[in-house]
């Protein structure tokens, strides 16, 4: 299996919703905070590679607790981040560390 | 006949009928209040009763002053001849209690038909009723799994327990901590904080993929177990506080 269909599987694993290369793992997927945060370390170890550099808060909705839900039906536009892809995902993988999208 | 020495702990019942007049489902061995048929007299052993159930865990238990007889669950164990003056004791804990010690433990936790039977009828008659009462006890707690000790005694604690485990669970749900003072990595640029609730669930080895998104209480739904955990954390340390109330008022009520 190649490694954009391996990026697929590890991203899809929780998803009903099929999901492609073009997916944005951030704002598709709702991945935000803490479960973030763990599913990068868990990615990190997959695929052996280094997310140094990377700075979350470009890409992810910290924690919010109560104030996601202010968020989520008042101010949608709060939660939207910068788009971060299977596709790009799967080129870092392919390098080797992190490295910005172009 | 006579009127049902317990009628005034059923007001909603007539203390002239049998079993709330369902004989199939309840038996009422000592004449005083019904029960779910959970044993039955055992041939040629007056006095003896046993499960109805052959996979019920439930010991024969033998009611008679003095009487020889076994125990299958090796709940308690007795020394002496059929006959004879016998010791016999109960099993708690791992540890073994004389029966009087057992039934002392028992009488603390103020069984109501214990209290009115000793006013009723006398010391002897109390505690016969009581052997056949504790037995159902040890039953019901078989079922469950846990031991004699915890269904009749540590109730008020169980109960303590929940609530204050709960109100600390949904505590660490609302508490943000630093995530280097446990030890996670912080090379990831951005929030350097994690739910407390999270965290523990992380380092307490709860934690991977779920498989499936979990919708939470307070964030979005979750795809990892750790996250899932924390920020449920309240509703789930909120709905223990409950069930420890419940207990409590169970108990007292008894």
């Amino acid at each position: 299996m190649d490694i954009l269909n391996q990026v697929i599987d590890f991203f899809g694993r929780n998803s009903k919703t099929p999901i492609s290369q073009n997916t944005e793992i951030n704002n598709d997927l709702e991945i935000m905070g803490d479960d973030a945060y763990f599913i990068l370390l868990d990615f990190e170890k997959q695929f052996k590679v280094s997310l140094d550099g990377l700075n979350m808060d470009d890409y992810f909705v910290r924690e919010l607790m109560f104030k996601y839900w202010y968020y989520k039906w008042l101010k949608p536009e709060k939660l939207e981040k910068k788009p971060l892809t299977i596709e790009h995902m799967a080129k870092v993988v392919e390098k080797g560390y992190w490295f910005e999208p172009e | 006949m006579s009127v049902d020495p317990l009628t005034d702990l059923m007001p909603e019942h007539s203390g002239y009928n049998y079993v709330f007049n369902n004989p199939i489902s309840l038996i009422d061995p000592f004449g005083l209040s019904p029960d779910t048929a959970r044993v039955r007299p055992v041939p040629g052993q007056p006095d003896t009763y046993e499960p109805i159930d052959p996979e019920d865990n439930m010991p024969v238990v033998d009611v008679r002053p003095n009487g020889g007889s076994s125990s299958s669950s090796g709940l308690w164990s007795e020394s002496g001849e059929t006959g004879t003056t016998v010791e016999r004791k109960w099993k708690v804990e791992g540890a073994y209690l004389t029966e009087e010690q057992f039934f002392e433990l028992a009488r603390q936790h103020d069984f109501i038909a214990h209290r009115v039977l000793r006013q009723e009828f006398g010391e002897q008659h109390a505690i016969d009723f009581m052997k056949y009462d504790v037995a159902s006890a040890i039953s019901d707690a078989n079922d469950v799994g846990i031991t004699v000790f915890e269904a009749v005694a540590p109730v008020p604690k169980v109960g303590l327990a929940l609530k204050l485990g709960g109100s600390l669970m949904a505590t660490t749900g609302m508490i943000k901590v630093s995530k280097k003072a446990f030890g996670l990595r912080v090379g990831l640029g951005g929030s350097k904080k994690a739910l407390l609730s999270t965290v523990l669930a992380y380092k307490l080895g709860l934690r991977g993929s779920l498989g499936r998104k979990v919708p939470t209480f307070i964030g979005p739904r979750a795809s990892s177990l750790e996250t899932a955990l924390g920020r449920n954390a309240i509703p789930i340390g909120g709905s223990a506080v409950g069930a420890g109330f419940l207990i409590d008022e169970l108990n007292k009520k008894e």
